[in-house]
């Protein structure tokens, strides 16, 4: 409910925003969560999903705070928890777990040294390092603070040491890696030209980062068998473009920042300790601990890269993606959002761990994984959005090209500067030389006194002796006045002293001789220095143009890359809202294709159906036709045989009357003939039934001729009728194949607009993808991968038992009872020593499961054999043999299948099964109870080895 | 519900596009790219048509006048002869007489100059195709070519060094890649890690948890399917794919008369089970054979080296013609160096960069050609000069990569050689 009301405000507030423009301050009065939220709701494009699940919160925070799975217990507690502060309470429980420092210190390791070999500082020293440094939440500045003044050589410090020592100070390396791992830029390929790919990666970064550190150098106590870090007070940053050929010199530059200005010293003295045969140098002023300014709060690129990386850390990719490509080109997905991030982790004194609590109680850390349910509700706000947004991309595209313009002009000033200084340059390094060349000098002459001196000493200790033989002499020479022997004696002796004495004298001039060589060399040496000094006064005084240039070049450039930002960020907002808007005009397509296929359909239809209709009448005119035909077939028939029979009749009348033809004309020859006209009257009677007949039938021919006629024209007629509906058929086919046509090109139009849909679709999914709308998954890192195996699989816990028995060894649980500061120093204890036990474990994991050794440690791979060592190593399927409780022993003894099922789910993926998947597990178990054992290992490993336990959702 | 398959990935992006590209050549019958992770037929075709690369590694610095640009006769030539080869008018050293019968599949580069006489340094150039420095980081040959050869579908490691002896893991060599790409080392017939199940574990048990695996995997994908989660899915079947091809690393599978033809060496063992990986479509298949680092006594060491590499070299080469397999394969015999034309005091020869040679053989190349030409003695290249940016372009070429493109690495570009070099297109076939 509180959520539910926040999420309204935010979006109040955003409408609020965009209307009027709201204060900061406004804002900044609310927890930064809410901040975040609210200003991420800005930027989205997209529907942001639901909540997570309780099961799937639970799992995810505890892998990020915590670096494993919860115990099941903690699983059943927290769903079965009614508390509506449930989320917050455990966050802020699990940010309390020992766990999470030691988990923060895991990644800081991974982050900081990228599986680098140990080869210099023992890893169990810099982890420890990193594991008390996480338990008192150093702050992130401290650090930084810590891993560029330590030199190494105090054994309290060392571990901070191995950023350097273990990447063996190669400047070069340190270059790439502090640029990427504090400052979030990769500028490797802007080392020997400006980036080809990024405009706004420059050689003179390069080069500013590299001046920090280009005079620190490994120095190797061979008696210690340590190495340590030393640092001369000489050696230039100068650089040449292979491109361009322009050449210039960097003095130490933080990524984005300024020039920083540096103590001069006169030449000799410009060291601690000077470099010499195996002695470690140490400069007066150190360039590396120079990189400590980045920690005062006031370098952008340092205060944003840590948030930077947390987020990608807890939210499966970075605001800025990936995470140590922050350019112009490469935008956060909301600019806002990481300048917010680091301007509240700077104000926290850099934080992690106040950050880190903030982060995880957002709601876009908590999103679902599963997006939101309408994907299409935020469509048609694109067409509001765009107008704006693109008039805006106009005007920074204009203020783009003007700044760069500026820039440039200011560029080629600046070289022309530097290029002016070369004469100044040359001499001061002349004089520098000069100045050097006077050293030997003076050390000659101070050997030679040094030569001489003991010579001088000898003599006089010579000489002291002799006088006193010589004194004595006198002495015995009195006592035994006329002894010749004495008297020879003391005059050996006077004369070897006044030898000494003259020996003395020209070794006393020869010594003065060389004092005052030694004199006179310092003084040339000191001539020299000062002629150093002289012509640096001058380089300094020509130099002036060229150090105010650079100021203004850098900002020029600092507006060109501002500018290029903003129009590159509102540039990808409106290809988010162009997506949505195609999405949605597919959407619109979509429907208008759809509509148009029913449609098509129904002219087919209809068009098949007036086919069909027209066919039964064709098939009824065909019918009559064939009747007609028949009846026409019968009339002729009849008409031809009542022709026959006209002709039979006839056959039978002619000849009688034929017969009386002939008679008559005889009856004219033989008028009157009686014989003849009775036989005419008998043919004439004899013949009329027959003509009769004859007539008759004639009557029948014309009759039936009147009716073969008629058939013959109904027959005419019924053929002209066919023909027409013929005709009407055929073109009631052609319409048939019209509509055919239309609906294919219907459904054709159909498949394209669903096809044109989806791309728009995927193009609109893969933006908001990157805006934070709903979970990405997140690979688990190697070492939340092993441990969430080891405590699903109960290993960790049984391995615990271990751990506790041990450490009651030393700290008796009951002795520290009673004292809550005790008792969290033996909890810290504890986890320390358990992820000690388990470090071989890890190990085995990071071999498989880590990018190689220098490589950025966030890339996701898969490879067959780390399934290899699932399916078939020792390690893992050792964790699933029964022992003590772990999670096989606990399922041998559930024997009601449901309970079963909720434990394997909840000890392994963290939630309850659905009920499909208890019938899954419950009918891959029936028929098991000779290998119920086997049947338990063979779940627990396939639940393992499942993508939803390999990725923190 | 619909599977929703997030495609946001510029990988997956480019797995696929490549994927579909490989596949264009063939059939016709596929869906998309993820079609492919369930159509092991469809992979063995692909693996048959693939090319291959296959390269020597004569690790120390082997002579180029002991080899391929012999100079007899001359103040630097040495005690050796030249014979004529099966190419009219090529002749190589006397040292390989079985070589010189197949110089018809090969084309020698006599101009390589790539001043550089570190071991170290030298080795580095010929096989990352650029100059080592600190804070550039780039990938091995065989980790280039397996990326952009292999279909994401391969179940075999597309990237082998053939050591003599150690071996059975993965090594860090494919930088930013990943180590996807790694070389897997292999020595002594050891074979990878965990390839083998262990005691207790049954196929029928195997069988029965993948199938539960899988089964759980297509419940989820209907929530969430993206590239990543098909690659893990997907890595369990490649593991299960390599259980079953396991002999394909086994090179005691050869049969005693193959042993008895390459012979009884390690070279000669290490190119049988070379010719095995290579027939079993592995992309990048590398040789190492040591060593030639002869200051001392440089004659007497060549006579020896080259005599175990021009029989097991040979016997490899002609199986390989006579198999069809050459068709698909480039063959490279390189060194970190040549040696210097100046016999030394010891009879030996020194580090040398500026004038030696590299031989490339099979797909791809102009069959009998010479590139480029050393002056009498060969103290200089004095026709075509050529480095190692240009030899790694034109291996690459040779193989069908397009060597002006770059690789997709999450959102950055890393191009795929030296931009500033190109192949040298008169040897491209």
């Amino acid at each position: 409910m509180t959520r539910l009301v926040c999420s309204v405000l935010s979006y109040t507030l955003v409408v609020f925003s965009t209307a009027v423009g709201w204060t900061s301050s406004a804002l900044a009065q609310e927890p930064l969560h809410r901040q975040i939220d609210a200003l991420l709701s800005q930027s989205q494009t997209g529907p942001v999903a639901a909540l997570a699940s309780d099961a799937e919160f639970l799992r995810r925070v505890s892998l990020d705070l915590v670096g494993t799975l919860p115990t099941p217990a903690e699983t059943r507690a927290f769903l079965s928890d009614a508390d509506p502060q449930k989320r917050a309470k455990v966050v802020d429980r699990l940010l309390a777990d020992p766990r999470h420092a030691l988990h923060l210190a895991e990644w800081l390791d991974a982050t900081l040294m990228e599986r680098r070999p140990a080869r210099n500082v023992p890893h169990a020293d810099w982890l420890k390092y990193l594991q008390e440094s996480c338990r008192e939440n150093k702050p992130w500045n401290q650090f930084l603070k810590e891993m560029v003044t330590t030199d190494g050589a105090d054994p309290a410090q060392r571990p901070a040491a191995r950023f350097f020592l273990d990447r063996d100070a190669e400047p070069h390396i340190m270059t790439r890696d502090i640029g990427r791992i504090f400052f979030g830029v990769d500028l490797q390929c802007a080392q020997c030209h400006d980036h080809p790919l990024v405009d706004h990666y420059a050689q003179s970064d390069y080069y500013g980062l590299f001046a920090f550190v280009n005079r620190t150098v490994m120095f190797n106590d061979a008696e210690a068998k340590t190495s340590y870090l030393g640092e001369l007070a000489e050696g230039n940053a100068d650089y040449q473009s292979v491109f361009t050929q322009d050449a210039s010199r960097a003095r130490p530059r933080l990524p984005g920042g300024e020039e920083l200005s540096e103590p001069h010293f006169t030449l000799g003295d410009e060291y601690v300790v000077a470099p010499a045969d195996k002695v470690r140098p140490i400069a007066k002023h150190s360039r590396r601990a120079l990189l400590a300014q980045a920690a005062e709060g006031t370098n952008a690129a340092f205060n944003r890269n840590l948030p930077n990386r947390l987020w990608a850390q807890f939210f499966g990719r970075g605001l800025v993606h990936p995470v140590d490509w922050h350019h112009p080109q490469n935008p956060a997905a909301n600019p806002e959002l990481m300048d917010r991030l680091a301007q509240q982790f700077v104000a926290s004194g850099f934080n992690i761990r106040e950050l880190i609590r903030q982060l995880v109680l957002t709601d876009a850390y908590q999103r679902s994984l599963d997006p939101a349910a309408d994907l299409t509700s935020r469509l048609a706000l694109a067409a509001e959005k765009l107008p704006p947004l693109e008039a805006q991309v106009q005007e920074l595209e204009a203020a783009t090209k003007t700044a760069l313009e500026q820039q440039s002009a200011l560029y080629d000033q600046m070289l022309a500067a530097g290029n002016a200084l070369k004469e100044t340059d040359q001499a001061y390094a002349a004089a520098v030389k000069a100045a050097v060349a006077l050293k030997k000098p003076i050390a000659d002459a101070e050997a030679a006194v040094a030569k001489t001196q003991p010579q001088v000493d000898a003599q006089q200790k010579l000489i002291a002796a002799l006088s006193e033989a010589v004194a004595k002499g006198a002495e015995v020479g009195k006592l035994l006045a006329d002894d010749a022997e004495v008297k020879q004696a003391a005059e050996t002796f006077q004369k070897k002293l006044d030898a000494a004495n003259a020996k003395q004298a020209t070794l006393q001039k020869t010594l003065t001789d060389q004092t005052a060589a030694v004199a006179a060399a310092k003084e040339k040496w000191q001539a020299g220095v000062a002629a150093s000094e002289t012509a640096y006064a001058a380089y300094l005084k020509a130099a002036e143009p060229w150090e105010q240039l650079k100021p203004q070049w850098k900002a020029a450039r600092d507006v060109t890359l501002q500018t290029a930002a903003r129009l590159e960020f509102q540039k990808r907002q409106v290809q988010r809202w162009q997506a949505a808007a195609a999405w949605q005009q597919g959407l619109q397509q979509l429907a208008a294709a759809e509509q148009m296929v029913p449609v098509a359909e129904t002219a087919w239809k209809t068009a098949g159906l007036r086919v069909t209709e027209q066919q039964s009448v064709v098939t009824a005119a065909q019918t009559a036709q064939t009747q007609a035909a028949q009846a026409l077939q019968q009339a002729t028939q009849q008409l031809d045989t009542a022709r026959g029979d006209v002709e039979t009749k006839q056959g039978l009348a002619k000849p009688v009357f034929d017969a009386i033809t002939a008679t008559e004309i005889a009856l004219q020859k033989l008028a009157g003939d009686a014989e003849l006209t009775e036989v005419l009257a008998k043919l004439k009677a004899r013949h009329e039934p027959l003509d009769a007949a004859v007539k008759e039938a004639a009557s029948v021919v014309t009759a039936r001729t009147g009716v073969q006629q008629q058939a013959a024209e109904k027959l005419k007629a019924i053929e002209a009728q066919q023909q027409s509906a013929a005709a009407e058929l055929a073109a009631r086919e052609k319409q048939v194949a019209a509509t055919a046509a239309a609906l294919a090109q219907a459904r054709e139009a159909l498949d394209a607009a669903r096809a044109q849909l989806e791309m728009a679709r995927e193009t609109a999914l893969k933006g908001w993808e990157q805006e934070f709308v709903s979970r990405v998954e997140a690979p688990l890192s190697p070492e939340q991968f092993a441990n969430a195996m080891m405590t699903a699989t109960g290993m960790a816990a049984v391995q615990m038992g271990v751990t506790e028995q041990e450490l009651e060894k030393t700290i008796p649980a009951a002795s520290v009872a009673d004292d809550p500061a005790k008792l969290a120093e033996r909890h810290w204890k504890l986890e320390q020593l358990q992820r000690e036990r388990l470090r071989g474990h890890l190990n085995a994991f990071i071999n498989l499961y880590a990018a190689g050794a220098g490589q950025p440690q966030d890339q996701f791979f898969a490879t067959a054999d780390q399934a290899l060592y699932i399916a078939n190593g020792a390690n893992v399927l050792g964790w699933l043999n029964p022992s003590g409780t772990n999670l096989t022993v606990r399922l041998q003894k559930l024997e009601d299948p449901s309970e079963f099922v909720d434990e394997l789910y909840i000890s392994v993926l963290c939630r309850l099964p659905s009920p499909d998947e208890k019938q899954q597990v419950t009918s891959y178990l029936s028929g098991r109870t000779e290998d119920r054992l086997v049947a338990i290992k063979e779940l627990i490993w396939a639940l393992l080895t499942s993508a939803e336990f390999r990725f923190n959702l | 519900m619909d599977a929703r398959y997030a495609c946001q990935s510029h990988e997956h992006g480019m797995a696929r596009r490549q994927f579909l590209g490989s596949l264009a050549a063939g059939a016709g019958v596929m869906t998309g790219g993820l079609g492919a992770f369930a159509q092991p037929g469809i992979t063995a075709e692909l693996q048959k048509q693939q090319k291959r690369m296959l390269v020597f590694n004569l690790h120390g610095g082997v002579s180029q006048l002991e080899t391929w640009d012999p100079k007899p006769g001359t103040n630097t030539g040495g005690p050796f002869r030249a014979i004529p080869t099966s190419v009219p008018g090529m002749h190589i050293c006397e040292l390989l007489p079985k070589t010189s019968q197949l110089m018809h599949h090969m084309a020698i580069v006599r101009s390589v100059d790539t001043n550089e006489g570190d071991h170290g340094k030298g080795a580095y150039m010929m096989l990352h195709g650029r100059k080592q420095s600190p804070a550039a980081d780039f990938p091995t040959l065989g980790a280039v070519v397996a990326k952009a050869t292999c279909p994401p579908t391969a179940a075999l490691p597309g990237h082998i060094i053939v050591t003599p002896t150690g071996g059975g893991s993965r090594s860090n060599d494919a930088s930013y890649l990943g180590p996807k790409y790694a070389s897997l080392v292999l020595g002594g017939g050891k074979p990878p890690a965990n390839t083998e199940r262990p005691e207790g574990l049954t196929i029928e048990m195997d069988a029965r948890r993948n199938a539960f695996r899988q089964q759980l995997d297509r419940e989820f994908f209907a929530r969430r399917r993206t590239a990543r989660t098909e690659a893990y899915t997907f890595s369990y079947d490649q593991a299960q794919q390599l259980l079953e091809q396991r002999d394909v690393f086994d090179v005691t599978k050869e049969s005693p008369a193959d042993f008895a033809r390459y012979g009884n060496y390690d070279l000669a063992r290490q190119c049988l089970l070379a010719r095995r990986l290579i027939e079993n479509g592995i992309a990048y298949v590398q040789v190492t054979h040591s060593n030639y680092d002869t200051h001392n006594e440089n004659f007497v060491f060549h006579l020896e080296q080259l005599g175990e590499f021009d029989h097991a070299f040979a016997t490899l080469v002609g199986d390989l013609a006579d198999r069809g397999l050459l068709e698909h394969t480039l063959i490279v015999v390189l060194s970190e160096f040549g040696r210097t034309p100046n016999i030394n005091a010891n009879y030996g020869r020194d580090h040398w960069g500026k004038a030696w040679s590299v031989l490339m053989g099979g797909t791809g190349i102009q069959k009998g050609a010479i590139i480029g030409k050393t002056n009498d003695n060969g103290t200089e290249v004095i026709d075509r000069k050529v480095d190692h940016a240009h030899l790694f372009h034109t291996y690459l070429s040779a193989v069908g990569v397009k060597t002006s493109g770059s690789f997709d690495i999450d959102g950055r570009e890393q191009p795929i050689a030296d931009p500033a070099y190109q192949p040298i297109s008169e040897l491209l076939a």
